[in-house]
């Protein structure tokens, strides 16, 4: 994958700008993949959205949750944030423009900001030790030397819970608990500011997923940590993030802090996921639920070329000719809560009517 | 510490690993000081033993001329080592580099580079040496020559497939994220996980240098004598096999063999590369 | 999930692709030619010419006459017209053309090519079927440790010891000697019968491994398993099921393999003396008859490139995955 094309580096921000309220600032985010459609074939590509005109800010010691289901093009986020796939738009990093920054400033900057991987078995070097593979970061920036980057490596490693002992031993030796864990040290060892965390749950068993929570939770507080904690799991998310980001099909649907999200979730595609969630709040159970999602819904809609209106038109059962035509911009429908939808007001209202069967 | 024996025991050459090791070893002496083996001479020829069967004398037999065939095979090891050697040798140096930066970069080298492979694998390797035996005739390092252009797209095209496999592989995008340089990834991480894939390759190579060199010699385009080769032996007992059919039997069996067991290590390399793949 | 749009596009892909590598071959031939130490116009005129009154001049005349008094890219590109208007040259020998030659001597390589082919390949299914259908058992070690001595073995030797065994011995074959199918159809076969033995024993041991591999990969796909479960006996199972799916990767083997098995036909002729293009370039190189050596690499190497693209296009075209 290539870095962001074209554009040479802006001249960096002179002086750090801590005064900006937000640690990030994501300013109509796309990221476009070209894929070749054939095999070993140069001629027939295809390019479609993975991420279309996303926008949102992080507050420093903050953490906004992603959530959306598959191939809504959250990882793409956290990708494009750190400048490692190609994409348009402005990520702002501590008031510094990242995107079409590359070589040694773009390197330099990389140890403020750090990424755990979704899947750690793939994400960590089958034939590296663990050692070997914290001081990675460690080496490339020379945030230590000589046997100094050694106590570094034991220090993040015990910063993450995990013995000493695991540092000789190889990837598939590890738990896959211990692999995230391992995952997470790497991205500390550079003590960076900012880290995207993409479903660093999701691959692990329920009891460990717990355990791994807690943790980045403790070091976010120890540290002052902001982070992007991407995820499908909406439980996991709110027990985390103070702020939320609903992704569907490449776009932000819904955007507000996590109370209001989860009491008064206005888009129709977040009450649909909220419904799919057990609820762990019993008085939230006695809620009358509703169909939020269309008895035809597939997936289907997610692999076809966008071609105007709501994203969430073929699966919404609310769906009118104005969401047909006309794609609804993400609008403040209460202070620090914002809905992409044309029918917010009557569905906030409980009003609006479905139009499930008409076509 | 359990995990640390396991690993180690992995690690450790099997009972045929260690059989091909010492096989290995006893070749690289034939090839390096052939008096261990033998204290003739190749080029002593024995007048009263012309095309004689196995005798205490001659192991094997004598050829044409009444030289002792043991001896010449054993001296002949040291040229088959050097010809598979060098040109398999050759063909990694080249190769490698070629299609480590083809599958990282792809794009117009990439493109490039697979036209040329795909140019130069479509000829017979047959005809490709007599094209540049036709042309720079006959010698050592033009044999090398030729071996190491017919092995090169091999190896350039398995180093770019492995390449572009592992950067597909989270961990590259990984060291990207923490900020390694390229040049780190590439040698540290990239590099590191095609050697097996590539290690397998070498001696299927070298088996097919052992190969080749005799059906050249043997169609009179390989090394020309006085230098002993197996092929040049063989060349030489297939034009006496009605009168001495030992002689023929005996050489070719040396090149099977060698050829065999050179496959056997690849096969070897292949099952000690693949579990640690799999993960 | 195919369109027509799709289909052209690829087959598009890789003609231009084909095309590409064309190029490359023809600059490596021409290159070879160009490169080879010595001037051909000066080997032309002979040793003795050289010194006589006149020599410079001559050499210069025959110079433009051969073009060679142009910058290397136009020899090219005029060598290149030369080629693509049929004209492989003429032979140094009796200035026939080289394409004749060729032609005149291609039949017992054909046959011999032809023929292994037709009988390595059903050979191949069913000793490759046989060793995966019950993996790591007896029949399977065997099969696999003979296929590995086969490609081990070089051809040549395999065919003297055939030669050794039953002409030398046996009395049963000819050793030597190629008969034309029109003259005597039973010469033609007995005077074949060791050659194609002898490529058809290669070809096998290197086709079987991708049949063995293809058919174990297939054998534990789930239409398969389906089918065992379902009762169906095993051979059925295998050769029904599985063998149509193992069936496609061997178009794209023998494909790959076919420059090869040119290179193999080519030692094994030799060693029978059945007088083929192998000899007839054996000879050009022995008389440094470079026009003959040139022609006939270009147009051998043309035609394996034309083999495997249509082998690969014939595989693409079986297997809709690929597309
Ligand atoms: N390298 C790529 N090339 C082409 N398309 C891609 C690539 N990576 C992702 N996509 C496509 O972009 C869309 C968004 O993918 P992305 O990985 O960002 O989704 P996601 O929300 O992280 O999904 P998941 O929860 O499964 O991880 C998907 O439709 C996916 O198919
Ligand atoms: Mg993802």
């Amino acid at each position: 994958m290539a870095m962001s094309a074209g554009l040479q580096g802006e001249a960096p921000s002179d002086g750090v700008s801590s005064g900006t309220a937000s640690l990030l600032e994501v300013r109509h985010l796309s990221v476009t993949y070209t894929r070749r459609l054939a095999r070993n074939d140069g001629q027939t590509r295809e390019s479609r959205h993975a991420v279309r005109d996303v926008n949102f800010d992080v507050p420093r010691r903050e953490t906004l949750g992603l959530v959306g289901e598959s191939g809504s093009g959250k990882t793409s986020v956290g990708l494009a944030i750190l400048n490692l796939i190609a994409a348009a738009g402005s990520v702002r990093f501590d008031g510094q423009e990242i995107l079409g920054l590359h070589g040694a400033t773009m390197r330099q900057l990389r140890t403020r900001m750090q990424m755990v991987f979704q899947d750690p078995t793939a994400s960590l070097d089958p034939r590296m030790t663990v050692r070997r593979i914290v001081r990675m970061p460690i080496k490339a920036h020379r945030i230590a030397t000589g046997t100094g980057i050694d106590d570094l490596v034991a220090e993040v490693l015990n910063k993450v819970s995990l013995d000493t002992a695991v540092m000789s031993r190889y990837p598939h030796q590890l738990s896959g608990g211990q692999r995230q864990r391992v995952a997470i040290a790497r991205a500390l060892a550079t003590a960076p500011d900012f880290i995207v965390c993409d479903e660093i749950t999701s691959s692990l068993d329920v009891s460990v997923q717990a355990q791994v929570v807690n943790l980045l939770m403790d070091l976010q507080a120890d540290l002052g940590l902001t982070l992007l904690f991407i995820s499908h799991n909406l439980g996991i998310v709110r027990q985390v993030s103070g702020l939320i980001a609903v992704m569907y099909y490449g776009r932000v649907v819904e955007l507000g802090q996590s109370e209001q999200i989860y009491a008064n979730s206005l888009h129709p595609y977040t009450k649909a996921l909220l419904e799919a969630v057990p609820s762990p709040d019993p008085a939230l159970e006695t809620r009358p639920t509703r169909a939020y999602l269309r008895a035809d819904a597939t997936t289907a809609g997610l692999h076809k070329v966008w071609s105007g209106g709501c994203v969430y038109q073929d699966r919404c059962p609310f769906t009118t000719d104005l969401c047909r035509r006309v794609e609804p911009e993400l609008g403040a429908s209460a202070a620090g809560h914002s809905v992409a939808c044309h029918r917010v007001d009557e569905i906030r209202t409980g009003t609006a009517e479905c139009t499930e069967g008409d076509s | 510490m359990k995990t640390h024996v396991s690993a180690i025991r992995q690690r450790m050459p099997s009972l045929s690993a260690c059989i091909l090791i010492v096989i290995g070893i006893l070749v690289a002496i034939a090839a390096i000081y052939p008096r261990a083996f033998t204290s003739g001479n190749p080029n002593a020829i024995d007048p009263n033993a012309i095309l004689a069967g196995p005798s205490l004398r001659h192991l094997l037999g004598t050829d044409e001329a009444g030289a002792d065939i043991y001896t010449r095979i054993i001296y002949g090891t040291r040229l088959d080592a050097e010809i598979s050697l060098f040109s398999v040798g050759i063909a990694y140096a080249v190769g490698v580099p070629l299609g480590l930066l083809a599958g990282w970069w792809r794009g117009a080298l990439d493109e490039i580079l697979s036209r040329l492979s795909a140019g130069i694998l479509a000829f017979p390797i047959v005809l490709l040496a007599l094209l540049i035996v036709g042309s720079f005739g006959t010698s050592a390092p033009t044999l090398i020559a030729i071996l190491a252009l017919a092995f090169l797209p091999q190896v350039t095209l398995l180093a770019r497939a492995q390449t572009m496999a592992v950067c597909a592989r989270g961990y590259v995008l990984a060291a990207r994220a923490t900020g390694l340089r390229e040049r780190r990834i590439i040698t540290v991480h990239v590099l590191h996980n095609i050697t097996p894939q590539l290690l397998v390759l070498s001696p299927q190579l070298m088996s097919q240098a052992i190969l080749i060199e005799a059906s050249l010699s043997y169609l009179g385009v390989g090394i020309q004598p006085p230098a002993i080769t197996w092929g040049s032996l063989l060349l030489d007992a297939s034009n006496y096999y009605q009168q001495d059919p030992l002689y023929a039997i005996s050489t070719g069996l040396v090149v099977t063999i060698a050829a065999a067991l050179l496959l056997v290590a690849g096969d070897l390399i292949s099952r000690w590369a693949d579990p640690l793949r799999r993960r | 999930m195919r369109t027509p749009r799709l289909r052209t596009g690829t087959l598009a892909a890789r003609l231009a692709r084909t095309v590409g590598v064309l190029v490359v071959i023809s600059l490596i031939v021409f290159l070879a030619l160009r490169l080879t130490p010595g001037d051909p116009a000066a080997l032309l005129l002979g040793p003795q010419a050289v010194g006589q009154p006149g020599y410079k001049i001559e050499l210069a005349n025959l110079h433009r006459q051969m073009g060679l008094n142009y910058p290397l890219p136009v020899q090219y590109l005029i060598w290149l017209k030369g080629i693509l208007s049929g004209n492989l040259g003429n032979s140094n020998q009796n200035g026939e053309p080289v394409i004749r030659l060729l032609a005149g001597a291609a039949p017992p390589t054909l046959f011999l090519i032809g023929l292994s082919l037709a009988i390595a390949i059903p050979l191949s299914i069913v000793i490759g079927t046989t060793a995966a259908y019950r993996p790591s058992g007896i029949a399977d070690r065997f099969v696999r440790a003979l296929a590995d001595l086969s490609l081990a073995t070089p051809t040549f030797w395999l065919g003297l010891l055939l030669v050794i065994l039953f002409a030398v011995r046996l009395h049963l074959l000819p050793a030597t000697g190629y008969v034309s199918p029109l003259v005597s159809p039973m010469q033609f076969a007995r005077s074949m019968a060791l050659p194609v033995v002898t490529v058809v024993v290669y070809l096998v041991g290197v086709l079987t491994r991708y049949v063995y591999a293809e058919m174990c990969e297939v054998g534990a796909q789930d239409y398969v398993r389906t089918a065992r479960a379902m009762g169906i006996a095993e051979p059925t199972v295998l050769f029904r099921y599985a063998l149509r799916n193992a069936l496609i990767p061997l178009i794209a083997i023998v494909g790959v393999q076919f420059a090869a098995l040119i290179s193999g036909a080519i030692v094994v002729e030799q060693v029978f003396g059945l007088g083929g293009v192998g000899q007839l370039m054996l000879q050009g190189v022995v008389l440094k008859d470079y026009p003959l050596v040139q022609g006939g690499v270009l147009l051998i190497t043309i035609l394996v490139t034309v083999v495997t693209t249509l082998a690969d296009l014939l595989y693409r075209w079986v297997d809709p995955r690929l597309t």
